[in-house]
């Protein structure tokens, strides 16, 4: 039993995050001078807790990220911590806190300082460049800012993704109307991205980070540029994502949405990892 | 065989995309390369010529008058300098002989006749061909050097001055087509650079319009390989391209110009083999698609790191 799951079962919902020894501020649990987030929220049934089995599918062990730029402020520092199949995690923390650099090293584009990053157990520091595109096809990415090709119709966009990694012309014909069923945009297959809404843009760019069906799904601020109601629609086909077994990685700046779907929350601040906690909520002021 | 499609199609988009870069490439490689073809084919002219100038250079000993009286001598010698390396044959010709050969090879062959009875001012010799033309000197040296030789010469006081075989012709033949060949080089090198920094220029600019696509392709996982393929494909279009015009332009050349040179020229032996040719051209087609695909391999190193 890891060291995580053994404090798990005695302390409850809150998780104690690994101390650092040598920086007493970072092994802090919840900031101090606020009373236990947990007890003053309404508690949830048991049976909603999420449910953890086998091996870890991603471990972050005492990651340090220390940037050339910056060489004396770490963008991530001794970060230790492990994501399980079918999770739904929120990672918060204001800008330059390291939520940026912490999603870089899951898709390997950042190599970390010191420590080690494993993937279904392969370790990605000792990864071979040429086997980081296999890595990627396996982790769906969503961004802020949608990334998509103006020159390409929806389906082309969401064709695209399967186009590049090789897939036969059967296959993308199946399943990107397949998809964009599922983020329910089967209408506007033939429109261009500047045709669409914000939040149909970004279905599509969800369409496109799923289609190929991998078992996780990594968004970096995907409601960034939505007003709250569409956000809440993405959130939803997230959510959606998640119970067919995806496991999501939400950053977000988004405290609403934090706080309504008590997940399990990840808070980074100046790169230290301040709190883990299953069924949290944003806990940063405002 | 589906990506492969993939790659054209996607080459052909960015071809068109950036018409005047790609333009610019195809011109460089297409110059570059009708350099090549020139010096290639001049330096297959050059050498033919060469050939036939080299297979005319012999050596000829002459022989003091008394050469009745050395006989053993001479043919020791003869048979001496038929032993080293790079002679093919040897002959003898007497002096009256030599005076024969000097009355056909004059138009007025009545001047020999005013000449006094009975004199005759030709010595006689020992004419030597060679196998190796680039020998002659050293084969030279090594008659001026021979005992017997130093015995039976014409000139017995000095006798390098017995051993002609035109030097002189020789030397400034061989050197002016070295450096020929070594401005040849020069300038199909600057070309070679210069074609391949527009071809590295044009790929840029490609990589740039669709910077956006490659990190959407790096994003889902596409392979390098892949990412590299519509890259890769545009420049050996440009490539190919440029070998066609430079192999058309060297046709129109060899058609045009080398009869007409070989016209002016009839002595020197100007023919091309189609062999030849073909070889050539094959080579001008190898060496545009390694200029291309090393040129644009090069610029897409940076873009491509992991």
């Amino acid at each position: 039993m890891t060291e995580i799951q053994k404090a798990n079962q005695a302390t409850g919902p809150v998780r104690k995050v690994r101390a650092t020894h040598a920086r007493p501020a970072a092994a802090k649990p919840v900031r101090s001078g606020k009373p236990d987030l947990t007890s003053t929220l309404p508690t949830l049934e048991a049976s909603s807790a999420p449910q953890r089995q086998g091996s870890p599918v991603i471990v972050f062990d005492h990651v340090t990220k220390v940037y050339p730029a910056q060489p004396n402020k770490p963008a991530l520092e001794d970060v230790s911590l492990e994501i399980y199949a079918g999770e739904f995690l929120f990672l918060v923390g204001h800008s330059g806190s390291g939520k940026s650099t912490f999603i870089k090293m899951i898709t390997r584009e950042v190599k970390p300082t010191s420590g080690h990053i494993y993937i279904a157990n392969e370790d990605l520091s000792t990864m071979r460049d040429w086997r980081v595109p296999y890595l990627r096809r396996n982790i769906g990415c969503v961004f802020q800012d949608f990334k998509l090709l103006p020159n390409k119709t929806v389906f082309e966009n969401v064709a695209f993704a399967l186009e590049v990694i090789g897939k036969s012309r059967h296959v993308i014909k199946t399943q990107v109307p397949e998809v964009l069923r599922l983020v329910g945009l089967q209408e506007k297959m033939n429109k261009m991205p500047d045709q669409l809404s914000g939040g149909e843009q970004q279905r599509v760019s969800i369409a496109r980070a799923i289609v190929n069906r991998p078992p996780m799904l990594i968004c970096d601020e995907p409601t960034g540029n939505l007003d709250p109601q569409t956000s809440r629609g993405i959130m939803d086909l997230l959510e959606r994502i998640n119970r067919t077994g995806t496991t999501v990685l939400v950053a977000t700046h988004d405290r609403e949405m934090v706080d309504n779907m008590r997940r399990r929350v990840i808070a980074l601040d100046r790169g230290h990892l301040t709190r883990d906690q299953d069924r949290g909520v944003y806990g940063f002021d405002a | 065989m589906h990506s492969f499609v993939y790659f054209i199609k996607e080459s052909l988009v960015g071809f068109k995309r950036n018409l005047s870069t790609a333009l610019g490439s195809i011109i460089t490689i297409f110059l570059s390369l009708v350099m090549i073809g020139v010096f290639a084919i001049a330096g297959v002219v050059v050498n033919n010529i060469v050939k036939s100038v080299e297979s005319e250079i012999s050596i000829t000993c002459y022989i003091g008058d008394d050469y009745k009286a050395a006989s053993s001598d001479v043919t020791s010698f003869q048979s001496w300098v038929k032993g080293l390396d790079g002679v093919e044959d040897v002959t003898f010709t007497t002096k009256d002989q030599a005076l024969q050969n000097f009355r056909n090879s004059v138009a007025n062959p009545e001047i020999v006749d005013q000449l006094d009875e009975g004199s005759n001012p030709l010595p006689a010799s020992v004419n030597i061909s060679l196998t190796d033309a680039q020998k002659v000197t050293d084969i030279a040296t090594q008659i001026e050097g021979n005992a017997t030789f130093k015995k039976i010469c014409d000139n017995p006081s000095n006798p390098s001055d017995s051993v002609k075989y035109g030097q002189k012709t020789v030397d400034r033949l061989l050197s002016l087509i070295n450096y020929g060949r070594y401005i040849g080089i020069a300038i199909i090198a600057l070309l070679v650079v210069i074609a391949f920094i527009f071809i590295n220029n044009t790929i840029r600019l490609a990589i740039m319009a669709r910077r956006k696509e490659i990190s959407i392709m790096r994003l889902v996982g596409a392979s390098n390989g892949f990412i590299r393929g519509p890259f890769l494909m545009e420049a050996a279009i440009h490539a190919l391209l440029g070998s066609a015009l430079a192999i058309g332009v060297l046709e129109l050349i060899r058609h045009l110009g080398l009869t007409q040179l070989s016209n002016t020229f009839a002595w020197l032996p100007m023919d091309l083999s189609t062999v030849t040719v073909l070889i050539i051209y094959a080579i001008l087609v190898v060496a545009g698609l390694l200029i291309g695909l090393l040129g644009s391999a090069f610029s897409m190193r940076r873009h491509l790191r992991v």
